[in-house]
């Protein structure tokens, strides 16, 4: 790793001052920022540490919302009584993360923000990457079992974030804070597609950082589920997710159903949802909703398997909620 | 095929060669002439044990048998041990290496100078610079190479005063590359136009496939008895290739003492194997050169030689004139490591109306990688000798490709082998219309090596067989395939037979054994210890054969300046063969104390004890008269009335006239998710027969490791690579997918059995484990999941994608 800078302001407007200037990175965990530094795929000058800003870590009721502070630690998330209460599919969504260990590093806002895990991206050696400034990706022709069902372009990386999915379901908001100071912007809008701009991922300034998330009154502490599945029962980033609410039993008002590891952003299940809507969630139902999740999946040569991963754990959720 | 003639100086030349021991250990078809003359050698000089130290083997064992933790526990659970990579000298330089992003180049241009001009940075080598010597197994792989092989491959390496310098210098090295024509499937490297992989050297390979593949055993005639069969089937069969994934990766160490001494700290199975590589390297007589591995962290075969990291090492420090350290990074370590290699089986058998195995056909191609490496014909060798067949043909073919070079993995070709045939006898048993552990039992081979017409010198598979049956509850619990479904969890149950050559094979080695006045013993010994236990089960050995208590025993290994010699650490042969040499320099102590002991003794001229040292027997610490215990002495006051230390030395012996062969059984019973293609391993039964177990702990221990291992080969794990860049992609932690413990079943449902008809050969009736358990769990676990499902997968690993794939094909559309 080569020598960097390393900052630690003790308040927001500090650390977004500090950011302003040349290759500076974010960090609080380190889980993720400490790899991609090692494997030399963002330049940096400059490491800004948020663990010095007190209460950016506050798991709270506030205004009738379920409020998180972006520094709030993954393995917090996941034991503590008001998030499984408020918001149990982000608490499972949070238990489902990576290892103890990371969890214990990790936080909620790096969670959200963390690179993709693309293993083209990832590889030093495949520096002709779209997403490293390139002009190629490796997965359209290559091996793509990672890979997304929806809306790639230049870049088929998927959103690699378990909590992302859980509070897309919940309709979260995020708060960001700037040089302008904050501003509010729901979930699925914080997260940007390669058609957009496939050098990020998130709707962040270079100067801009996660301070809290808001779980609005009205998703929080109805019955909401997450499910994960990936090669192994731990470590291992998601090869389908789902994170799914509903508001109304035994006929349901509402439901929300976001969909992972299938496309660049956490993926609402938009036709699932109208179809659930004024419905009972019985056998019928379950499936109809499950198959209409994947409408549109375009796949590449080694991820069609998603489609029918995602399709079975659709139909588990909303299995486990009609329960 | 005619055999060739082997001269006698060609034997002795063989029986000194590290890597013809490493082929003869794990291929015994490559080569089949030269092994076989050797053998034949090994058999006609090899002492058998002397009348007098027939005498005084013990007459009950003590200590054998027992459970005892491993000696080096402590210093690895406090984080003491010192490995090969916790080695730090004075004035030591670091290693990075720079390695090839292409599959298949020729270096037409290397810059180094930036490299060399950043401060810190102490030497840089390139094919250009680096000893021109064909180095070990692969014989046409140099220290460096100017034309790569596969992506990932060494291409330079720079000494540097710190690790960030060096690696920030390999980052300044220019290549310029001109990109060749590359394939990473055996098949496709086989057909006609596909790239030449030859790499031009004499006798290696005839296009793309190696010189080393043999058409193998034939018996009777499989044609004709398969046309007469009543029941016949065939299938093709695939695993993949899989990675050691050692913790720790390969390293060394190396310092120089003037121009003609060098110690190198190696990770390694064989320090006597990298004593005599070095020593050719650099023209040095082989006692010139100290190898020490005391601490092994992973080797499961991948360091049974030093390659290129020992040699690259000693090279940089020799330049520097400062000891140096390589470490390879993981990158590195998945990539140019050596790996397990893919294979794919085409079988075929006929069976008569009662089941019973009338023909049997098997032709393997495996992929063995880059340059000629360790794939050689061993996906046979449990083919050969787990089932009774007459009238049979085996043939292997090897070829070249560009992946990593391959080399040998815990059980080498036999995981391979035993996968592809058990689950063709489970659908031949189906055809049959038997039940699996039936059919097994029907047709396993029990009594003979088929070929040699040689008895087994023990065999427990039946045993297996049915132990394992009645631990995992097979008579119960098995049902129609696709017949135990509640909900969207389908449950499947199945098992594996299995035997192969890991445990039984012996080799030339040596032990010493020295005891002091105050009655200690030192078990010096040849095994380089590779986490398997072998030092603590020698001990055992050692104090049961002398007779002294366990807690007064120590085992010396690790290093080749104080150490007897051996072969390395691998083939599971360290029991059989290091075992045999410890319990002959035992018994020659043990001939030595009670000779003492009968001595005449100044100042009374009396003996310490009446009677012929035939009379005598020991344990505990005593020598004692076998007619009455309590007339005893201790031994360390035999040992001082020498006034000095005593010593004992021996060398392995084997009684000829036996095959040689263990075997296994497993069982496995899992629970598959048909809305997400998950499969959980409920349990697992693993009965293996150890002929006896020296150190019953250490024994379950490597049951339950092996196994795991065999898990992962048919639940996830398998090397990746790019379609049209012929690179791999997963090599990480991240995206290969090596089992965790929650991927095994907890302790109480992961069951060893430990079958012990004890061996004609072995020391105490012992053979080796550390291997042949790797095989069954993967068949196993892929019969299981048909149990469940009732849709065949043949290709490991049997991921979700394709239980997906599967599924679609009889439910939900």
């Amino acid at each position: 790793m080569k020598s960097f800078e390393h900052m630690s302001p003790t308040s927001v407007q500090e650390a977004v001052k500090m950011l302003s200037v040349g290759n500076a990175r974010v960090i609080a965990g380190g889980t993720d920022l400490l790899g991609i530094m090692k494997d030399g795929l963002l330049p940096t000058d400059r490491v800004v540490d948020l663990k010095a800003i007190p209460g950016l870590d506050k798991i709270r009721e506030e205004s009738g919302e379920l409020r998180i502070g972006a520094l709030a630690r993954i393995g917090d998330l996941a034991s503590s009584a008001l998030v499984q209460q408020k918001a149990p599919a982000l608490a499972a969504a949070a238990f489902a993360v990576a290892s103890p260990q990371i969890r214990n590093a990790g936080t909620l806002g790096g969670n959200l923000a963390q690179k993709v895990r693309c293993w083209y991206y990832r590889d030093a050696d495949r520096a002709d990457c779209y997403k490293r400034n390139g002009s190629y990706c490796y997965a359209i022709f290559g091996q793509s079992e990672l890979h997304a069902l929806f809306d790639g372009a230049a870049c088929f990386a998927v959103t690699p974030s378990d909590t992302a999915i859980a509070l897309s379901a919940l309709a979260a908001r995020i708060v960001v804070a700037g040089p302008k100071g904050e501003r509010e912007v729901g979930v699925d809008d914080f997260f940007i597609g390669p058609a957009v701009d496939y050098m990020r991922e998130v709707a962040l300034a270079a100067d801009e950082i996660i301070v809290d998330v808001r779980i609005p009154s009205t998703w929080s502490a109805q019955p909401s589920v997450f499910l994960k599945a990936a090669p192994r029962k731990a470590i291992d980033f998601a090869r389908g997710s789902v994170g799914a609410a509903v508001i109304g039993s035994p006929v349901i008002q509402k439901a929300r159903i976001s969909l992972g590891a299938v496309a660049p952003t956490p993926k609402r299940a938009t036709a699932s949802e109208a179809f659930l809507e004024g419905k009972r969630l019985d056998a019928a139902t379950i499936a109809k909703a499950a198959e209409l999740a994947t409408e549109g999946a375009k796949p590449l040569a080694n991820n069609a398997y998603k489609i029918r991963l995602t399709q079975g754990l659709v139909r588990q959720a909303l299995t486990r909620l009609a329960s | 095929m005619k055999a060739k003639k082997i001269t006698e100086k060609r034997i002795l030349e063989l029986l000194d060669d590290p890597q013809f021991n490493l082929i003869a250990a794990e291929s015994p078809w490559a080569f089949a002439d030269e092994i076989e003359a050797v053998n034949q050698y090994l058999m006609a000089t090899t002492p058998k044990l002397p009348e007098h130290l027939r005498a005084v083997q013990p007459q009950q064992t003590r200590i054998v048998g027992r459970r005892v933790a491993r000696i080096e526990d402590p210093d690895r659970l406090t984080g003491q041990a010192i490995f090969t990579t916790d080695v730090r000298l004075p004035g030591m330089l670091h290693t990075a290496i720079l390695h090839s992003p292409h599959a298949h180049a020729l270096i037409e241009n290397i810059d180094t100078s930036a490299a060399e001009a950043l401060p810190g940075v102490r030497a840089v080598l390139t094919y250009k610079n680096v000893l021109k010597e064909r180095i070990g197994g692969p014989p046409d792989m140099f220290i460096l190479n100017q034309e790569i092989h596969f992506a990932g491959e060494e291409v330079a390496a720079v000494a540097a005063e710190d690790i960030h310098t060096a690696r920030e210098a390999a980052g300044l090295i220019r290549v310029t590359y001109r990109v060749l024509p590359s394939v990473t499937d055996a098949e496709a490297a086989l057909a006609p136009g596909a790239p030449d992989l030859g790499h031009g050297a004499e006798g290696i390979a005839r296009g793309n496939q190696l010189a080393m593949s043999y058409p193998l055993t034939k018996r009777g005639n499989f044609d004709t008895a398969y046309a007469g069969a009543a029941v016949k089937h065939e299938g093709t069969y695939r695993t993949s290739t899989l990675q050691h994934a050692t913790l720790e990766p390969r390293a060394a160490v190396a310092l120089w003492h003037g121009p003609d001494q060098l110690t190198v700290w190696a990770s390694t199975q064989y320090i006597m194997g990298v004593r005599a590589e070095l020593a050719t390297t650099f023209g040095l007589p082989r006692s010139h050169v100290r190898v020490i591995c005391q601490h092994m962290g992973g080797g499961f075969g991948d360091k049974s030689s030093s390659v290129r990291q020992g040699r690259i090492a000693a090279i940089l420090a020799r330049m520097t004139q400062r000891p140096v350290r390589v470490e390879y990074d993981r990158q590195l370590n998945f990539n140019a490591a050596s790996h397990r290699y893919a294979t794919v089986v085409k079988l075929q058998a006929g069976a008569d109306r009662g089941g019973k195995l009338a023909a049997y056909r098997a032709d393997a191609i495996s992929d063995s990688g880059a340059y000629a490496a360790f794939s050689l014909a061993d996906v046979m060798v449990s083919l050969v000798r787990t089932y009774h067949a007459e009238n049979a043909h085996f043939q292997q073919v090897s070829a070249l490709t560009n992946r990593g070079p391959s080399g040998f993995q815990r059980c080498v070709g036999n995981p391979q082998g035993t996968f592809c045939q058990d689950i063709f006898m489970d659908e031949l048993a189906e055809k049959a219309g038997m039940d699996p552990l039936d059919f097994r039992l029907a047709n396993v081979e029990t009594k003979v090596d088929q070929d040699r017409k040689l008895p087994w010198a023990s065999c427990g598979i039946v045993e297996c067989l049915q132990e394992g049956a009645k631990a995992i509850g097979w008579r119960q619990k098995w049902h129609k395939p696709g017949a135990a479904i509640t909900g969207s969890k389908a449950h499947g149950i199945g098992m594996t037979a299995h035997a192969c050559a890991h445990g039984s094979m012996a080799f030339p080695m040596t032990a010493m054994m020295k005891i002091d006045r105050d009655g200690s013993l030192d078990v010096i010994q040849s095994t380089t210890d590779i986490g398997g236990g072998q030092s603590t089960q020698m001990m055992m050995i050692g104090a049961e054969t002398v007779g002294v208590r366990l807690e007064d025993a120590h085992p010396s290994y690790g290093d080749s300046a104080f150490t007897a010699d051996s072969v390395g650490t691998y083939g599971s042969l360290q029991t059989m063969t290091g075992g045999s040499a410890v319990r002959v320099a035992g018994l020659d102590l043990k001939w030595r104390i009670l000779q003492q002991a009968t001595k005449p003794l100044p100042p009374k001229n009396a003996p310490l004890l009446p009677g012929k040292p035939e009379d005598l027997d020991t344990g505990d610490g005593f020598v004692f008269l076998k007619a009455d215990p309590s007339k005893r002495v201790p031994i360390r006051d035999v040992v001082a009335s020498t006034g000095g230390p005593m010593m004992g030395q021996g060398a392995h012996t084997i009684p000829a006239g036996y095959g040689m062969s263990t075997f296994a059984a497993g069982f496995a019973e899992v629970e598959v998710d048909l809305d997400t293609g998950d499969v959980r391993l409920l349990r697992y039964v693993a009965a293996n027969d150890v002929g006896k177990a020296v150190n019953r702990l250490g024994v379950e221990q490597q049951i339950e490791g092996a196994s795991s291992m065999g898990i992962g080969m048919v639940l996830g794990e398998e090397m990746k690579f790019d379609g049209p860049g012929n690179f791999p992609v997963n090599w990480n932690w991240e995206n290969y997918a090596m089992p965790t413990v929650l991927e095994t079943p907890k302790w109480a449902d992961y069951k060893p059995i430990i079958v012990e008809p004890g061996d004609a050969i072995g020391p105490y009736g012992a053979k080796g484990v550390g291997e042949p358990p790797t095989s069954p769990p993967a068949p196993a676990i892929a019969n299981a999941i048909y149990n469940a499902i009732g849709v065949r997968i043949h290709d490991a690993p049997i991921t979700r994608d394709k239980v997906l794939a599967g599924l679609a094909q009889i439910r939900r559309g």
